[in-house]
């Protein structure tokens, strides 16, 4: 024990601080590795088929054979909640990957350089943001239609303006740094300055602020999709699954509480997770 | 003065690259608004003649202006699937959601400030550590699963109330204000728990200022040092949260009024989207967008006007 707190001040820890921030970092990886875990179990296996209707069996209460008991057509819900999963992380990823990616683009091109599309981006991102981006959503989802790729392009379009937002403030604070100076001095191309040598820089920021759409992408989902103007059917969602099993709350509410539990854990790991990058990495921030 | 007009001008522009948008994403990108009012069997000369008299045959510029001045007047077009003004159709609905909000927002500073308040006196003792999970949780819950299961605890388990039992206003003002109390709490959670997260870590930064100690050591109780001190710096930076969270509690009215069944805007706005009724969808959007908009300048104000080390 005494080694260890040596060990630690050696290092320059201070083991309170590392007792506090590490917690939401160690808590977060572990549960998003179960949620994440099971998810991708989920694709390959399930313990029965999500679609397979057991007349014997409907509204069962979870026991030994159905974990999370059955719904009102005797389907398995540990099978439903872990596809449904499946489906809204699908989502949730592919809308980090649109929304991330043109935004860390826009932010960081527009950060680095600055000038009059800055100004140009900026003004048109202040109204955007101000503008919540489930609004934004349902302006595009009411234009397009419904179903998985709609969902996943509107959310995804819709949190641009955010990583934009956040992605330019980081540049704009990495610009003048000497190691940026320092490799246009010896002639490191520009893209190579922006992505290779800022972007690194910035990654717990960026992560974090992932971490956060991430979530936001999962409950909007999840919320678009208990409306019924998310996904739609055969494909499942824990969203859907929620607003079917909503008639049966009297005679099954674990039709309704696993797989909103289920959603909770997911979200509440990966909000950890990037709460503790942020801790942890962030640096002097 | 210079900073109330430069917010207003701000807000000015934002509005209108805001009307911008929905006018283009509304009356322009959908089509062809006669078409869709006539159904594919019309003639064309019958969808030409409709063309004509609703002016969509118009340079846009020219329409976008009609359009905006109507809507600003309060003319908001004509729904497609109803065949009314859409001004009736969401006039009744506004103050419903409108007192949800309202209900909501009551809540989250109820339960946040002085959750806060307790954490701060005990800090890193049992209250605290046990606020601290449990708002950790709650935040990752969405609004409306907590609606779900407040239906099976309060409705069902303890039967406090009736689900889907809604009371109109025009009935009885206390039965509606009362069915909506468990569904403006369902919104207010997890926005209550971040602002308690906030309000805490603030009132910590500023216990350890140095007036705190100026202020204790002259003999004032922990209560009053907070109460007079404290609590007036330590809120500044939550009321910018708030001022955002009031965005998301709007929009989550709109999940929330499915889940316990009240007709407000929200349930409009999704069955129009189902419907793709467009002119209601504009409508319900544009004027959220607005009323969010709105109130983050008023708060900003609100906020140069408490700082006092802000110039106004």
């Amino acid at each position: 024990m005494k080694y260890r707190g040596t060990k630690l001040r050696q290092l320059g820890i201070n083991k309170r601080k590392l007792g506090k921030t590490g917690y939401n970092f160690v808590f977060g990886l572990l549960l998003t590795i179960v949620m994440v875990g099971l998810i991708v179990l989920g694709f390959l296996w399930s313990p029965y088929d999500p679609e397979a209707m057991q007349g014997s069996v409907k509204l069962n209460a979870p026991n030994l054979v159905h974990i999370f008991g059955t719904d009102q057509f005797g389907r398995d819900i540990f099978s439903r909640v872990l596809v449904g999963a499946g489906s809204t992380l699908s989502i949730a990823l592919g809308t980090v990957l649109i929304g991330g990616g043109i935004g860390i683009i826009a932010g960081a091109v527009t950060g680095y350089f600055g000038g009059w599309l800055d100004e140009m981006l900026m003004r048109v991102n202040d109204a955007l943001a101000a503008f919540p981006s489930v609004l934004l959503a349902l302006v595009i989802i009411s234009i397009w239609g419904t179903g998985k790729y709609k969902v996943m392009l509107a959310l995804g379009i819709a949190f641009i303006p955010s990583f934009a937002r956040i992605v330019r403030g980081e540049f704009l604070r990495c610009r003048e740094a000497d190691y940026v100076i320092s490799a246009k001095l010896i002639g490191v191309s520009t893209p190579r300055i922006l992505f290779v040598h800022i972007l690194p820089n910035i990654l717990p920021a960026l992560l974090s602020s992932l971490a956060i759409g991430f979530n936001n992408a999962v409950v909007q989902e999840a919320g678009m999709s208990y409306l019924g103007i998310g996904v739609q059917p055969p494909d499942a969602s824990l969203g859907r699954m929620l607003s079917e099993s909503q008639t049966y709350l009297a005679s099954g509410p674990w039709c309704a509480i696993f797989p909103g539990v289920f959603l909770v854990l997911l979200v509440l790991g990966v909000g950890m997770l990037g709460e503790g990058i942020l801790d942890r990495f962030g640096g002097g921030r | 003065m210079k900073f109330v007009i430069k917010k207003i001008a701000g807000l000015i522009i934002t509005l209108l690259i805001v009307s911008i948008l929905a006018f283009l994403a509304f009356e322009v990108i959908p089509g062809d608004p006669a078409r869709t009012i006539l159904g594919t069997e019309a003639t064309e000369g019958k969808v030409q003649a409709l063309r004509e008299e609703m002016g969509l045959n118009r340079p846009l510029p020219q329409r976008y202006g009609q359009w905006l001045g109507e809507f600003i007047m309060g003319d908001m077009g004509t729904s497609y699937s109803y065949q009314i003004p859409v001004r009736d159709m969401i006039g009744d609905k506004i103050p419903i959601t409108i007192t949800l909000t309202v209900i909501a927002f009551f809540f989250i500073i109820l339960f946040s400030i002085p959750v806060s308040v307790l954490c701060v006196r005990y800090e890193n003792k049992l209250v605290d550590r046990l606020f601290l999970i449990f708002n950790q949780i709650t935040m990752s819950v969405p609004p409306f699963f907590v609606g779900i299961v407040f239906t099976v605890l309060f409705g069902l388990l303890f039967r406090l109330f009736t689900p889907g039992g809604y009371v109109p206003y025009t009935e009885s003002v206390s039965g509606f204000l009362g069915y909506l109390i468990l569904p403006g709490a369902a919104i207010a959670l997890p926005k209550a728990a971040m602002s308690t997260k906030m309000l805490r870590n603030s009132l910590l930064a500023e216990m350890r200022q140095d007036y705190v100690r100026t202020a204790m050591s002259r003999g004032n109780g922990f209560w009053r040092v907070l109460m007079r001190h404290v609590l007036r710096n330590g809120i500044l930076p939550v009321i910018t949260f708030l001022g955002w969270a009031i965005a998301d509690v709007i929009t989550n009215s709109i999940v929330i009024e499915q889940v316990f069944g009240i007709p407000g805007l929200g349930r409009t706005l999704i069955s129009s989207i189902s419907k793709r009724d467009y002119p209601v969808v504009e409508a319900v959007i544009v004027l959220i967008a607005v009323v969010i908009l709105v109130i983050n300048v008023i708060v900003d104000l609100l906020y140069r006007k408490l700082d006092k080390r802000i110039e106004v």
